[in-house]
């Protein structure tokens, strides 16, 4: 009966202990189980699957079709040919539409006021001849309280002037003065506001499915009462954990193939850079959002408190993943904090590799610190957890 | 009565305590001997410490002081050793509704690193042990409450532990699967397997070897069934009075009646010695207008016998165990 001290070295160490085949053996078991289980809920499925292609493909569909035709007011007080040209371009374009033409500037406050219109383009007199001279001015007023529709209809009408301008300049001769503005947008060339928003989305969505999954994975085995049936039994806390991930990240790299296919294919997004580096670093960057998720799981009680988690640290992410405000506005302090969660870190991999066709010799500081959050979230999940009931 | 049994203690529990948050006390220094072989009850009222016991013994739980071995192992130290040789099963046992019963035994099997020729010949084994062998593909979550119970014991006995912890395995199952749950337990404990069982239902206890009462975190008697029912004072004496509250009020005022019990529409009241109390507690009876008829002494059940030992201690009267 008391023989037995050899048995205690085995206790001190979680890494060494039992680290074998039969190891990998129950962690492929595990997950073999999760992947089984998930295949079995159907509404889980939908969640996990089916939801957030759908709701990709929505927000995908809206902010690429959201702005067209937006109302905008003239006051058109040239009356010249360059005058009338402008309007029949903002017309042209298909995002914007002439819905009245007002006699002076004074009417404009009551059209925006009523948000009966989004902008008001005032054409002064002489403009054709100040062009001639070289400082043609054109008035915008905006609706600034839809920013977003405001800066497309900004966008929109800027680039319909210049378009008119620079046919101007090839009528005219050659010896007239250049354009005096000329955005020049780069990346985006058409300065496709939706490229930004579809990209933050495919990030946030994946993530979104792969913390869930992970999330509940333990949890919901402490809510039936299988986790303490799983404590007495050979398993580690290490396999409960790697076995719980695995899982995890299989779905939330499924739903990036989906969604990357939706994106490139459905919404013309490009994809400039390597898809073997997209797909490793999004992989990483799963794992690490799959450790924030296996941490929620140890601290969790029952499902539901695992939800919440998941929402509150959703919305923490988004706020500091710079898609609602660019991280440099932020306070240095949360600056330092923002760095903790991954999705920013990933945002930049993504637009970089999509957009940009960046590679690792710029992308490397993100790749790192992708690197260093996966294994600090995974590592304090596996210390969260506790192996005892307490 | 089980041979292969040996009095050889299987299962020491010395001084065992655990308090919950620093003030709640769900264990108070519990001593206990369970022998190789014998089928253990614990039982005791909801709250009085069993879940606790049971889990401290598996080693889910760490105690706040004492001590646990099994087979010499102490829980603590050696809880791999512990889970290799127990199989435990606790209250709100669940199985993976999701999961065919097949899947569910497969998983425990895959866990508990139990393959090749020997995988196949333990399922066969379980399964028609449990009566389930036509079943294996029904998913678990469709089996009915007994069915999934008998699951739950099949796949907590894939690795053959050679202690069974099993907390309520039958509360909330209808009584013919409550029986044949034990005749499952019987058989085990035939093939020379410990059990240690919770149960709040005393033809359960009945069943076991010697079963320990849990009250109030502290265990205040230990024996056999036998010896349990002996240590009921006195002698059991049932009537049937045509009223039942003024009848029970005047008997537990005499000075001579231990106890009075309610059972539906009858007394059972706890005397010393029938034959010299009852005659005085009849006249005692008739003055107060209340007629006695179906009066007959009995032996008192394990029922009785639980409610007596704990009234005693209530009462801070009972002798000390």
């Amino acid at each position: 009966m008391k023989g037995e001290q050899a048995l205690f070295v085995i206790h001190t160490s979680l890494f060494t202990h039992h680290f074998s085949v039969i190891m990998l053996f129950r962690i492929g078991n595990l997950a073999q189980k999760e992947l089984l289980q998930l295949t079995r809920d159907v509404i889980i499925l939908i969640l996990v699957l089916i939801g957030p292609m759908l709701q990709l493909a929505l927000i995908a569909r809206t902010t690429t079709q959201g702005f067209h035709h937006q109302p905008i007011v003239v006051v058109d007080q040239d009356h010249s040919q360059l005058s009338r040209e402008l309007v029949t371009s903002f017309n042209n374009t298909e995002d914007l539409k002439v819905v009245a033409y007002l006699d002076s500037p004074d009417q404009i406050d009551q059209w925006l006021d009523q948000t009966q219109a989004i902008m008001a383009v005032t054409l002064p007199a002489g403009l054709e001849a100040d062009v001639a001279r070289g400082a043609p001015q054109v008035q915008l007023l905006v609706d600034g309280t839809k920013s977003a529709s405001a800066n497309y209809a900004i966008a929109a009408a800027t680039g319909a002037i210049s378009a008119v301008a620079a046919n101007q300049q090839v009528v005219q001769s050659r010896t007239l003065p250049a354009i005096v503005v000329r955005p020049q947008v780069r990346f985006n060339p058409t300065f496709n506001v939706s490229f930004f928003v579809i990209s933050a989305q495919l990030g946030f969505i994946i993530y979104q499915v792969a913390l869930i999954v992970a999330a509940l994975g333990i949890t919901r085995e402490r809510e039936l009462g299988t986790l303490e049936q799983l404590l007495v039994t050979p398993l580690q806390r290490v396999e409960l954990i790697v076995g719980k991930a695995i899982p995890a990240v299989i779905v939330g790299v499924v739903n990036f193939f989906i969604m990357v296919f939706i994106v490139t294919q459905g919404f013309n997004l490009p994809l400039r850079g390597s898809f073997g580096l997209l797909l490793l670093l999004s992989t990483l960057f799963i794992i690490a959002e799959v450790g924030w998720g296996l941490m929620i799981s140890a601290f969790s009680h029952t499902q539901q408190q695992a939800m919440l988690f998941v929402f509150v640290l959703a919305m923490t992410d988004m706020a500091f993943s710079g898609y609602t405000v660019p991280v440099e506005r932020l306070p240095q302090a949360m600056q330092w904090l923002a760095q903790i969660f991954p999705f920013q870190h990933y945002l930049q991999i993504l637009r970089g590799v999509m957009l940009r066709g960046a590679d690792l010799s710029t992308l490397w500081p993100q790749a790192v610190a992708l690197v260093v959050l996966a294994i600090a979230s995974v590592g304090v999940a596996l210390f969260a957890l506790r192996r005892r009931l307490d | 009565m089980n041979t292969s049994g040996t009095d050889r203690p299987i299962i020491q529990v010395q001084k065992l305590t655990r308090i919950f948050k620093k003030k709640i006390t769900a264990l108070d220094e519990i001593d206990l001997t369970i022998k190789r072989g014998e089928i253990f009850g614990l039982v005791g009222p909801d709250g009085a410490g069993k879940t606790t016991a049971l889990r401290l013994m598996a080693a889910v739980m760490t105690p706040t002081s004492g001590r646990v071995t099994i087979a010499g192992h102490d829980s603590v130290k050696d809880a791999e050793e512990i889970r290799a040789h127990v199989g435990y099963m606790p209250q709100k046992f669940s199985l993976y509704g999701d999961l065919s019963v097949y899947e569910n035994l497969e998983f425990y099997a895959d866990i508990f690193d139990v393959h090749g020729a020997e995988r196949h010949r333990r399922f066969e084994q379980v399964l028609s042990f449990a009566h389930m062998s036509h079943i294996t593909d029904r998913r678990a979550g469709k089996l009915s409450g007994g069915m999934q119970k008998k699951l739950g014991l099949a796949c907590t006995l894939i690795h053959r532990p050679a202690v069974l912890l099993l907390d309520e395995p039958t509360t909330g199952v209808d009584p013919v699967s409550r029986r044949e749950f034990w005749d499952l337990l019987t058989e085990l404990h035939i093939q020379g397997t410990t059990i240690v069982v919770s149960t709040p239902y005393m033809d359960e206890a009945e069943r076991c070897n010697r079963i320990g009462l849990l009250f109030k975190s502290q265990l205040i008697e230990c024996g056999t069934p036998r010896e349990i029912k002996a240590m009921v004072r006195g002698q059991v004496l049932e009537l049937h009075p045509d009223r039942l509250e003024a009848a029970r009020v005047v008997l537990e005022q005499q000075p001579d009646v231990l106890e009075v019990q309610i059972y539906g529409t009858l007394l059972h009241i706890f005397v010393e010695n029938v034959a010299v109390t009852w005659p005085r507690l009849q006249t005692v009876l008739i003055d107060r207008g209340v007629t006695v008829d179906n009066l007959r002494v009995i032996r008192p059940r394990m029922e009785q016998a639980f409610i007596s030992l704990i009234r005693r201690t209530q009462e801070g009267k009972g002798q000390a165990a």
